[in-house]
């Protein structure tokens, strides 16, 4: 007997109704799991760096979060395609995959940091400027061009400004002083591997 | 330049550098960064390779893989360079490792010891480059091997080392909060470091462990504002400064641990006032800095217990914010606004210009703010205009991610503030038709509650209006193409349920449509097993009506091609179908009740209703049931499978059939008495399709007693899934609201429905240029939040527009809109700039064919700001003379130019393609930038020119391809 009248109790109308309810509950139930997944993220204060030429052209690409190669790539296509088409009159801010990414552009450089949404947009666009101001104080007069054959040591003078995705000096000065303390002690090394690298540049020419 | 500036690389390095600087598409640039991979593969492994040349190689790793490609057949090498002396070989080690390696992969454990090794070292440069790679590499696990070291070095004489520490703990602190617990002490302590900047780096940790537990750090409140004071008093050394701010970074973070710190606090935020008016005084607002720092204060402010003088000075500078032509300020103020408006609700009001402004404004990311705002503004009465924005711009994107979001926003506002059910399903009419697939489920089932149940008053007559015009605007949609997959569920759900209701279709009408749902979406089950439900529905009606049903052949051939389908949910509904088509009309009644969604079956799990069927097989001679946890010894007392009805027992509801029992059986054995567990030796039975038809049809009776029984239980039972769930108050009384403040009464709106629809939609153009327009949109918006509406005169004016007729807005809007829609391009035109490709090939034909004239370049410069000065202060040279005129001109020739230009290139092409290789014409073009960067360049020509030079002796000559390598980003 149960088991005839079963098989109707399918056929209820509001049936339907309920059995995807509860698929709206395991939807929620999901949702939930990949909010505590980003939320393991938001502890940082910038997510990355990147440095983008107006051709698409990477410069300089740093992750304190984790990424793989492959989000990575994804991300700096992606963000790529939205700064480098936006207008020059525009926000220096984008929102994107619900984190924002605060942009500037140099010359012909986008610098560009992405951080969480409660942050203050107009501080990392600072920081930014900040850390070209350094760049350009250690370089004199800063170019592209510099970043592109010197990419390290932009890369070490980031570290100097950012650790851990949080700005650790804000002092230009003191900046400098440690990337000159370093560059000073390396200097004689330095000099013999010019004059090594370019007797090797020579026989491989 | 320098001894800094130097390209102190090989040439194999730099032409790399200058191969992929001129790779012309993406894919020659991977082949040229293929092909280097695999040089680098071979050559890393030789034996001896000198310290610096593996030094190198390492750089060029770093370099592929910045690209994007693997590099991980060399991270090895870089561990190992860590390992060397030579702080120069392992400073590049410890680079590249922290750009390798993320905090979980293999290698790390082999960097440890190294790490330990180096942090002892007496050389503080070496601990600094130690402390690096720890923030970065080191894991929960490995956290204690380099702990203690890490503590003792916050006692470093060099503040460089303290620093580092610091902030190497607080990520500590982060990657696992109880590794550092017993230390936080010691982050008290540095908070009164003799250097600033050591100071400054203690605040990072601090407000982690503030935001995490608030009320343990109250003692600091004091020493925050303190410091905070010295800061604004500029008490720390002038080179903190920046842009004649003092320290203004450290001022932020203060300001950010104040906020948390006198959040719900009194006494906590009376501290604070007095210096937060003192930096929203001192404070320069001219700057891009001095703004952030008012920002963080407003923030401040909006979190801490109120004071009515700073919010004063808040208001005032969100103000500003919006009034300023900077969209970077309008953006801040309206976060300004948001926040603000939580402490005081009314402070929006004078602000709705502007606001409608920011709305309208083209660039993206200013109207995502202020959606978010409105969201956070939106009342009962305003609630209609937002809305159907929100849903204008989402029709208008095509961000997956922020459709998704604004889509589930429509929703919430529309759930919470619906000012009435017509209204509600119009909107989630829309939100369905163009997103839905992105929102959650659960919408789509609040969408047919709400249709099956109604307001839930006691007005039957509305609820079937409500659903007949659900009904009718379901109809008129299903002619659309390509609806979401959740939408037609839901379409074909109330089609089922309500297609037939009022009479007005009729029901070979209904399931003619619905068979063409199915059939137009073969490949999705699930809006296939809806339609075909929701045709057994109105069959099911049709037959209880007592008319006859005929199978539409279309339907008959979706039921054959059912019953075949290899899901068998399918399968089992289209049999149930037919099992349904073969019973009578009073039967039918019973099992499938005319718009009984909304009432509950109550599952009686005592099975008490076949008591006396029991009874009777007991009286026959069946053997009595045991339950299960009495049965241990019995086994084999009936052959019936029971493991599906244990399972049915502990689920409440069975969703599947049960297979049919075989009749001779069910009269030996009691029915409901599952027995034996597991070990049974009978196997299965299987049911057979066509004997359940058999079975239904003679059921007819039997069913019959069973579901009246069922149905008796319906009255008096609590709603589990009804109201209760969905937000009660709201229908009811914001209707009246409607009533009162747009004047329309509410039957007139629900027949006027489309009507009225399109002038809403009409009047959410963009009407920038007309302020009347503006001033409506502002009282729709803002005049319900208003505690005082009748100080509005325009918001009082727009009423009773609207009282009047909402029909006579429509020949203005459409002037309106007409009148936007040809200013547009004129507005559009000047920002635009050409693309970047053909740019960067136009321009060296330019400057071949017109010497030392780069428009495009002066153009740009005009663009950035920081050249504009440069230039024009160059004006005394000569050469830049006629480039400056263009520079002047550019603004209202660039039309002409850009034509031009793209004229010019696809002429030019090929023979640039030639030439770019050729030396003469390398050189020409690196000497004309170099003319026109040293010129640019004010404060330093020298600079520039020895670049080029160098740039030139080594053969790099990017300038071809992109002649801003040599500018100056700051100009």
């Amino acid at each position: 007997m149960v088991n005839e009248t079963h098989p109707f109790l399918f056929l209820h109308s509001s049936t339907n109704l309920k059995t995807t309810v509860k698929l709206g509950f395991c939807s929620d139930f999901f949702l939930f799991f990949i909010f505590c997944k980003l939320k393991g993220l938001e502890e940082l204060g910038i997510h990355f760096v990147l440095l983008i030429s107006r051709q698409g052209k990477v410069r300089l690409t740093k992750w304190y979060s984790p990424y793989s190669q492959k989000e990575r790539t994804k991300v700096i296509r992606e963000l790529s395609g939205v700064i480098l088409t936006r207008g020059p009159k525009l926000c220096n801010f984008v929102e994107w995959r619900g984190h924002k990414v605060v942009y500037k552009r140099y010359a012909s450089l986008y610098f560009c940091m992405c951080i969480d949404q409660d942050d203050n947009e107009l501080e990392i666009l600072e920081i930014i400027h900040h850390f070209v101001e350094i760049l350009d104080r250690y370089f004199g007069s800063v170019c592209e061009l510099d970043l592109i054959f010197n990419f390290h040591k932009a890369y070490y003078i980031l570290d100097e400004i950012l650790i851990a995705g949080e700005l650790q000096e804000s002092s230009k000065k003191t900046v400098a002083r440690l990337i000159a303390a370093q560059d000073s002690l390396v200097e004689t090394a330095k000099e013999q591997a010019s004059s090594l690298s370019n007797m090797i540049a020579h026989a491989t020419k | 330049m320098g001894s800094q500036g130097g390209w102190g690389q090989s040439k194999e390095f730099l032409d790399l550098v200058k191969s992929i600087g001129e790779a012309r598409s993406k894919a020659e640039e991977d082949r040229i960064v293929l092909n280097e991979i695999e040089m680098l593969k071979r050559r890393i492994n030789e034996p001896d390779i000198p310290k610096k040349k593996m030094k190198e190689y390492i750089i060029r790793l770093v370099y592929v893989e910045m690209l994007g490609h693997d590099a991980s057949f060399g991270y090895i090498h870089a561990v190992k360079m860590t390992h060397d002396d030579s702080l120069l070989l392992k400073r590049t080690g410890y680079l590249a490792v922290t750009l390798f390696l993320n905090e979980d992969h293999d290698l790390i454990i082999l960097i440890v010891n190294t790490i330990q090794k180096d942090l002892k070292s007496d050389n503080y440069l070496v601990v600094c480059a130690a402390l690096t790679a720890v923030c970065k590499l080191i894991n929960e696990e490995t956290i204690p091997a380099v702990l203690p070291q890490v503590v003792e070095l916050l006692g470093h004489q060099k503040e460089a080392v303290r620093k580092k520490a610091i902030m190497a703990l607080h990520r500590f602190y982060q990657r696992s909060p109880s590794s550092v617990t017993h230390l936080i002490s010691n982050f008290r302590k540095r908070l009164c470091d003799n250097d600033p900047g050591v100071m400054g780096a203690t605040l990072c940790p601090l407000f982690d462990l503030i935001s995490a537990d608030v009320d343990s750090y109250k003692d600091l409140v004091t020493s925050f504002v303190s410091i905070l004071k010295q800061v604004a008093e500029r008490r720390l050394p002038k080179s903190y400064d920046y842009h004649q701010m003092p320290a203004p970074f450290i001022q932020i973070r203060l300001l950010k641990i104040l906020a948390l710190l006198g959040s719900g606090d009194k006494q906590a935020s009376e501290h604070m006032y007095t210096v937060l008016g003192d930096i929203f005084r001192k404070c320069d607002s001219s700057s891009n800095i001095g703004n952030a720092v008012l920002y963080e204060c407003i923030c401040c402010v909006s979190s801490i217990h109120p004071s009515p003088k700073l919010l004063d000075s808040a208001a005032e500078v969100t103000s500003r914010f919006l009034k300023s032509d900077n969209h970077n300020l309008k953006y801040l103020g309206i976060d300004a606004l948001r926040r603000l408006m939580k402490v005081n609700p009314d402070i929006a009001e004078e602000h709705q210009l502007a606001v409608i402004d920011c709305l309208e404004d083209p660039d993206d990311t200013l109207k995502r703010k202020t959606f978010e705002l409105l969201f956070k503004m939106t009342k009962s009465t305003n609630v209609e205009v937002i809305v159907d924005r929100m849903i204008d711009y989402m029709i208008s994107i095509n961000d997956n991610h922020y459709k998704t979001e604004i889509a589930s926003r429509c929703v919430e506002l529309a759930e919470q503030f619906a000012p009435s059910n017509h209204w509600f399903i119009q909107t989630m009419n829309k939100v369905f038709e163009h997103a839905g697939d992105l929102v959650n489920v659960k919408v789509a089932h609040n969408l047919m509650r709400l249709i099956a149940e109604g307001f839930g008053d006691d007005d039957e007559g509305t609820d079937n209006q409500l659903r007949s015009s659900a009904v009718e605007s379901y109809l008129r949609i299903l002619s659309e193409p390509k609806l979401p997959s959740m939408f037609l569920q839901v379409i074909c759900w109330v089609l089922g349920e309500y297609g037939t209701a009022d009479g007005k279709f009729s029901a070979s009408y209904i399931t003619g449509k619905l068979c063409d749902v199915a059939e137009a979406h073969p490949s999705d089950d699930i809006v296939k097993a809806y339609a075909v439900t929701a045709i057994m529905k109105i069959c099911a009606f049709e037959i209880a009506a007592g008319r006859k049903v005929e199978l539409l052949p279309e339907c008959q051939s979706l039921i054959d091609e059912l019953s075949a389908s290899h899901s068998t949910d399918l399968q089992q509904r289209a049999y149930e179908l037919q099992a349904v088509l073969g019973l009578d009309g009073h039967a039918v009644e019973s099992i499938m009740p005319a718009d009984a969604s909304c009432e509950d079956i109550e599952v009686d799990k005592s099975l008490s209703f076949l008591n006396s069927y029991v009874q009777q097989s007991l009286e026959k001679g069946a053997q009595p049931y045991i339950p299960e946890n009495e049965r241990s010894g019995i086994l084999n007392i009936s052959n019936f499978r029971n493991q599906d009805q244990h399972e049915s027992s502990a689920h409440g509801l069975r969703f599947e059939a049960y297979e049919l029992p075989k009749p001779s059986i069910t009269l030996r054995t009691p029915a409901p008495a599952p027995a034996v567990s597991s070990t049974e030796l009978v196997p299965i039975s299987e049911p057979t399709y066509p004997k359940e038809t058999n079975q239904a049809a003679k059921l007819s009776t039997v069913t019959d007693t069973g579901a009246t029984e069922l149905k008796l239980r319906l009255e008096g039972v609590q709603k589990k899934w009804g109201k209760p769930t969905y937000s009660t108050p709201v229908p009811s009384t914001s209707s009246s609201n409607l009533k009162t403040t747009n004047g329309v009464n509410q039957l007139g709106q629900a027949t006027l429905s489309s009507h009225s629809r399109d002038v809403s939609y009409d009047s959410k153009r963009p009407q920038a240029e007309i302020s009347p327009e503006k001033q409506k949109l502002a009282a729709s918006l803002f005049g319900g939040s208003s505690s005082k509406p009748d100080k509005k005169p325009q918001s009082t004016s727009h009423k009773t527009s609207r009282l009047g007729n909402p029909a006579s807005e429509k020949p203005q809007v459409a002037t309106a809109s007409a009148a936007t829609t040809e200013l547009a391009p004129q507005k559009t035109a000047p920002v635009q700039t050409p693309p970047p490709d053909l740019l960067d090939l136009g321009e060296p034909t330019v400057g071949d064919t017109i010497p030392s004239i780069d428009p495009f370049k002066q153009l740009e410069g005009l663009l950035g700001p920081p050249d504009v000065s440069s230039s024009t202060n160059s004006g005394t040279v000569s050469v830049t003379q006629p480039p400056d005129l263009m520079a002047l001109y550019g603004d209202s020739s660039l039309s002409g130019v850009s034509s031009s230009i793209s004229n010019l290139v696809p002429t030019n092409l090929d023979s640039m393609n030639l030439v770019s290789s050729s030396s003469s014409a390398a050189d020409h073009g690196g000497s004309k930038v170099a003319l026109s960067a040293s010129l640019k360049k004010g404060p330093n020509p020298q600079d520039s020119l020895e670049k080029d030079s160098l740039a030139r002796q080594l053969g790099v000559t990017p300038s071809i391809q992109n002649p801003n390598l040599f500018r100056d980003l700051l100009g």
